[in-house]
């Protein structure tokens, strides 16, 4: 009987299972199948509009077949990567825009330069932000983000502070800050802080000030590390002084212990009266109930450090013509007028569609939109990951007070060069 | 007087213990704004119940629980029946080069996963097993390093007289294996079965790999399916691990004596 049993789950286990995934050209009757891969959380809104807009799109077109593969954001990035090392990812992805040209490096990307010509880029936000070095493109803008002031409008009514205006300087926004800085159980600590200076994202956080002081990060084709300056130092004692002297930012400990997810809460949970942050941190205000604005970025010295990152469709090089094609056809219905009105409505990203953008954000936000226009990319390269990871490290360290801020500044911008250096030394692309 | 002070400790430990489950049950009924509301409160206001229906409502949860104790319980079958033969016949039959052999074996238990993944990956895609459940199945029935090391050190702690007087009376190494040594070793497989039943259960990093079908989700895969990116819906998320973990509590509970007795006995035979 037992041994009856077992062989029956050993026959169970050669039949478990369903079909192997299959990817597929053109058959003979023209018709293509196109795996397409984005990240969104099951059941989302966003999950479910995509679903509605790829069953738009093939009943618009119905010699293509559309296979999903869906996954969180860190699962998507994390399967992606074997799916790519293995010949096994999606014909076209949604991508995180600063990982792009890490794909593209890797040869796992179309150049998508030649059919990008054939849209009107004037149409389009993004798209220079996708640019190389070398003047290729990998990727066509999806949506956008980038960071602008959000200041919560009750904090500032009870505080009797004016809101933010588009001729905020950094001294403007220092002092409103320590105004809304507010004790109301008296133990020392403060509440409710005025600004939020530090956060892991450092989208919201060091790089714009950075620029905004006058410094920079990358040039070069972002491939020379310059963040050693004078400039960068001033902006990183502006922050150390908002979350140490002048006290109307939590500190870089109590910031980095909340955990990423937290920190980015903090904003709607009150706990800031003004934050950083890029279009998508609406979601949780809004999710939470707060009264909210944006205005630009204050002005520093060089201006306001505006950056963007724009998460683009890339094309797999291993589909084969008709498939690429097929994945072209759904990039372009994608940016149409119709589909990028009904993802707008999410509230999740810029519309890349500059018309769509200009009617489907409420006045009172554009402040996203001039940011957009005057954006720099972040310094996207093929190791970004890397670099980054290794010149927040030592950012961080100053932010914490660990180390000098010189110290900081020149060993990071040694670490991120040799990261740098270490991937494109002998690369002819 | 010493006996009510031990069990004020265990209790007061048990309830240290219980903090994070309690946690995690409030959170679950949470509403977003109440789940991120600081200071945290214990007692939801309003209770959420619909966290649970929207779980099922976002995804097909009850495929992910019945994947999962497929996988976990032909991984079981298999890793149990499997390392119990090679443990077996490293530990009482004359192989040349076995010491060699177990070594490879355990030597495997040093890579991490991650450098394997690819691999894998790439055999599973020859083999046509991507997005079906084989992959994190088959492998169980290959014999695992930790497997074959137990019962290995199981098997060289029963007395070889019972495996002698077996033989006096006819037994052949099959039956000797079968009808002698597997029931002695009864503690340290039921340990086995549950060791391989919890990794299995909560392996995130090969599902997560190897599955691209929402239908073929395990429950953790599935779980964390519902983790939004700028809206984490935590809420959901704990609702779900909540409900993925009564199925575990109730293999606990229900092994508990074995897992216990196994331990021990692994413990001080080995």
């Amino acid at each position: 009987m037992r041994v009856r049993m077992l062989a029956a789950a050993a026959v169970a286990v050669l039949t478990v299972g369903g079909t192997a995934a299959c990817g597929g050209s053109a058959d003979d009757s023209g018709a293509v199948t196109l795996k397409l891969g984005f990240y969104a959380a099951a059941g989302d809104p966003a999950d479910t509009t995509m679903r509605e807009l790829v069953k738009e799109f093939t009943a618009a077109n119905p010699s293509i077949k559309v296979e999903l593969e869906v996954a969180p954001y860190v699962k998507f990035f994390e399967r992606l990567r074997t799916q790519i090392a293995g010949g096994q990812a999606p014909q076209v992805w949604l991508s995180d825009g600063v990982l792009v040209q890490e794909f593209a490096a890797r040869g796992a990307l179309a150049d998508l330069t030649d059919r990008v010509k054939t849209v009107n880029a004037d149409d389009y936000s993004g798209i220079e932000l996708n640019r190389d070095a070398k003047g290729r493109i990998y990727g066509f803008p999806q949506g956008a983000q980038t960071p602008v002031l959000f200041y919560n409008k009750k904090l500032f009514a009870d505080a009797k502070v004016a809101e933010p205006t588009a001729d905020w300087t950094y001294d403007d926004l220092a002092a409103a800050a320590k105004k809304l800085t507010t004790d109301t159980n008296g133990d020392g600590k403060p509440d409710t802080y005025g600004f939020r200076a530090y956060s892991p994202g450092f989208t919201e956080s060091w790089w714009p000030i950075i620029k905004a002081f006058g410094g920079d990060i990358v040039t070069d084709g972002n491939r020379k590390v310059v963040v050693d300056s004078q400039q960068s130092k001033a902006a990183l004692d502006w922050m150390l002084g908002a979350m140490g002297k002048d006290g109307f930012a939590p500190d870089y400990a109590t910031t980095e212990g909340l955990g990423k997810g937290v920190v980015h809460t903090l904003f709607a949970t009150g706990r800031v009266a003004m934050s950083y942050g890029i279009y998508a941190r609406s979601l949780p205000a809004t999710t939470a109930g707060v009264d909210f604005g944006v205005a630009p970025m204050p002005k520093g010295p060089a201006g306001r450090g505006n950056v963007a990152i724009v998460n683009s469709w890339v094309v797999n090089k291993t589909a084969s013509a008709a498939q690429a094609d097929a994945a072209w056809k759904w990039i372009t219905f994608f940016s149409g007028e119709g589909p990028q009105r009904k993802w707008a409505e999410l509230g999740e990203a810029i519309p890349i569609n500059k018309k769509v953008a200009s009617t489907a954000l409420p006045a009172d936000r554009h402040a996203f939109l001039d940011s957009l226009d005057a954006a720099t990319d972040l310094g996207v390269n093929a190791v970004w990951s890397e670099y980054t990871e290794a010149l927040s490290k030592r950012i961080n360290e100053a932010l914490s007070g660990a180390t000098p801020v010189d110290t900081a500044l020149t060993a990071g911008q040694k670490d991120a060069q040799e990261v740098i250096d270490r991937f494109y030394a002998g690369q002819t692309q | 007087m010493r006996k009510t002070l031990s069990y004020v400790l265990v209790t007061a430990g048990a309830l240290v213990m219980l903090v994070p489950f309690v946690a995690a049950l409030s959170n679950s009924l949470k509403s977003f704004a109440q789940y991120i509301q600081v200071p945290p409160t214990w007692i939801p206001d309003p209770i959420q119940w619909d966290n649970y229906v929207e779980v099922w409502r976002r995804t097909p949860f009850g495929l992910y629980l019945v994947n999962s104790l497929v996988i976990a319980v032909l991984a079981v079958a298999g890793n149990v029946l499997t390392s119990a033969v090679v443990g077996h016949a490293l530990a009482r039959m004359r192989l040349p080069g076995r010491q060699a052999l177990l070594t490879m074996a355990l030597g495997t238990m040093m890579l991490p996963t991650v450098i394997t993944i690819v691999p894998n990956f790439l055999l599973f895609r020859s083999l046509g097993w991507l997005d079906t459940l084989l992959p994190l199945i088959v492998p169980y029935w290959l014999a695992t390093p930790i497997g074959i090391f137990l019962m290995r050190q199981t098997f060289l702690g029963i007395p070889k007289d019972f495996e002698e007087a077996a033989s006096l009376d006819g037994a052949n190494p099959w039956q000797v294996f079968w009808r002698i040594h597997v029931p002695l070793a009864k503690p340290a497989l039921a340990t086995l079965a549950v060791f391989t039943f919890t990794t299995s259960w909560k392996a995130v990093l090969e599902p997560t790999i190897y599955l691209t079908s929402p239908e073929n989700y395990t429950l953790p895969v599935g779980v964390l399916s519902l983790k939004g990116q700028f809206v984490g819906n935590d809420q959901l998320v704990t609702a779900a691990a909540m409900m993925s973990l009564l199925p575990m509590l109730v293999v606990f509970v229900l092994a508990q004596r074995y897992f216990v007795r196994g331990t021990m006995s692994a413990g001080l035979k080995g």
